[in-house]
């Protein structure tokens, strides 16, 4: 019985991923999912899941020329090093959002100098 | 006494062939305007000021959550964002975003309801704010089936007039049946499995889409500026006066 449910639940999960860009581009692999398993628990877990997800998303496009990073996924990964004191990092991926979205450069700019104090 | 019942029976039958043709009716006129039927707004007829203004980037804050399902908050935030970047919009990292409001001692959106768009488009460099309700988040179980029944009321507003550039209000119905496939026992083991323990973000994903489909595209969007004759918008699904 729970090996029955086991099985039917692992098939709901595997529909529930997308991977089909839109005419944007935009490569979202299955973040709601990793997003909201973290909201609904945040713990150690569930955010190195989220994190890995948001790695992913991004080596995808960097090895497929027709995805593009949608916006706010290199600034929400920054955040997640600068969590774990990996200020380096958190600077660059703040950076990255910033030059390939120039609409957060006042959110940028207030998360920088949150890094530098 | 058998000719009355002969004759209500008849007249019963009448009303229920009456009955029948205005069912059959409403249902032929249904198939013959589809959506894209001349009931439907333009979105340009809709959404006007989105064309003139041409809003680049939107900040999406916490849900005002009026339903008695408590997750359902975390539902909306988490599928948002896809639909409106597909939509051509910059999203601000939504995570981020709430991070910095809950500093700020905000994690629910009725508190940001006296705070002018405007405000908050000073702080995070946004050009509009998407604000939801969710005044419903039903889910209902029957032995052989179960639903849920969301109903969400959408804003976007300006951050330089504080205006309204776009409202929408939808309802939807989700079916979370079993395919049926395994048996009776399969199919109430099932629809148990879908409606009690499934994960609803194929549900709120699908409510949060087609609402926004109706939003006119941003600057990422290759029709950007090009959609404004598009008959997507549904006249009853058009907020126009507040509900206090």
């Amino acid at each position: 019985m729970s090996r029955l449910l086991l099985m039917l639940s692992l098939l709901a999960v595997a529909g529930c991923v997308t991977v089909q860009p839109g005419p944007t581009g935009f490569y979202w692999s299955n973040y709601s999912q990793t997003l909201y398993d973290y909201k609904k628990s945040p713990n150690a877990t569930t955010l190195v899941k989220h994190k890995t997800n948001l790695e992913k998303i991004i080596s995808y496009c960097d090895s497929h020329p027709q995805a593009k990073v949608p916006p706010g996924i290199y600034a929400e990964l920054g955040k997640i090093y600068l969590d774990e004191g990996k200020q380096d990092l958190a600077v660059r991926y703040f950076n990255l959002e910033a030059t390939t979205y120039p609409e957060s450069a006042v959110l940028i700019k207030t998360l920088l100098e949150q890094t530098e104090s | 006494m058998m000719s009355n019942i002969y004759k209500s029976t008849v007249v019963r039958l009448r009303i229920v062939r009456i009955g029948l043709v205005a069912l059959l009716s409403v249902w032929v006129s249904g198939c013959a305007t589809g959506p894209s039927g001349p009931q439907y707004l333009s979105k340009q007829e809709a959404f006007g000021t989105v064309y003139s203004e041409r809003p680049k980037s939107i900040l999406v804050v916490p849900a005002v959550n009026q339903s008695t399902a408590a997750d359902a908050g975390n539902y909306y935030s988490a599928t948002i964002a896809k639909p409106l970047t597909e939509q051509g919009y910059y999203v601000l990292p939504i995570t981020i975003t709430d991070q910095i409001l809950n500093q700020a001692g905000i994690s629910d959106g009725a508190q940001l309801l006296s705070v002018p768009a405007k405000r908050l488009g000073e702080l995070f460099g946004a050009d509009a704010v998407l604000y939801v309700t969710i005044n419903l988040w039903d889910t209902n179980y029957f032995v052989l089936g179960g639903n849920v029944t969301v109903k969400l009321e959408y804003r976007m507003v300006s951050t330089t007039t504080n205006e309204n550039l776009w409202r929408y209000k939808d309802q939807v119905v989700v079916d979370t049946s079993g395919s049926g496939n395994n048996g009776l026992l399969g199919a109430i083991i099932e629809t148990a499995i879908n409606t009690s323990t499934q994960d609803y973000l194929p549900v709120a994903h699908q409510v949060n889409s087609r609402s926004i489909y109706t939003m006119p595209y941003g600057l990422y969007h290759p029709q950007h500026g090009q959609d404004g004759i598009v008959r997507v918008v549904n006249p009853g699904n058009l907020v126009t006066v507040d509900v206090e």
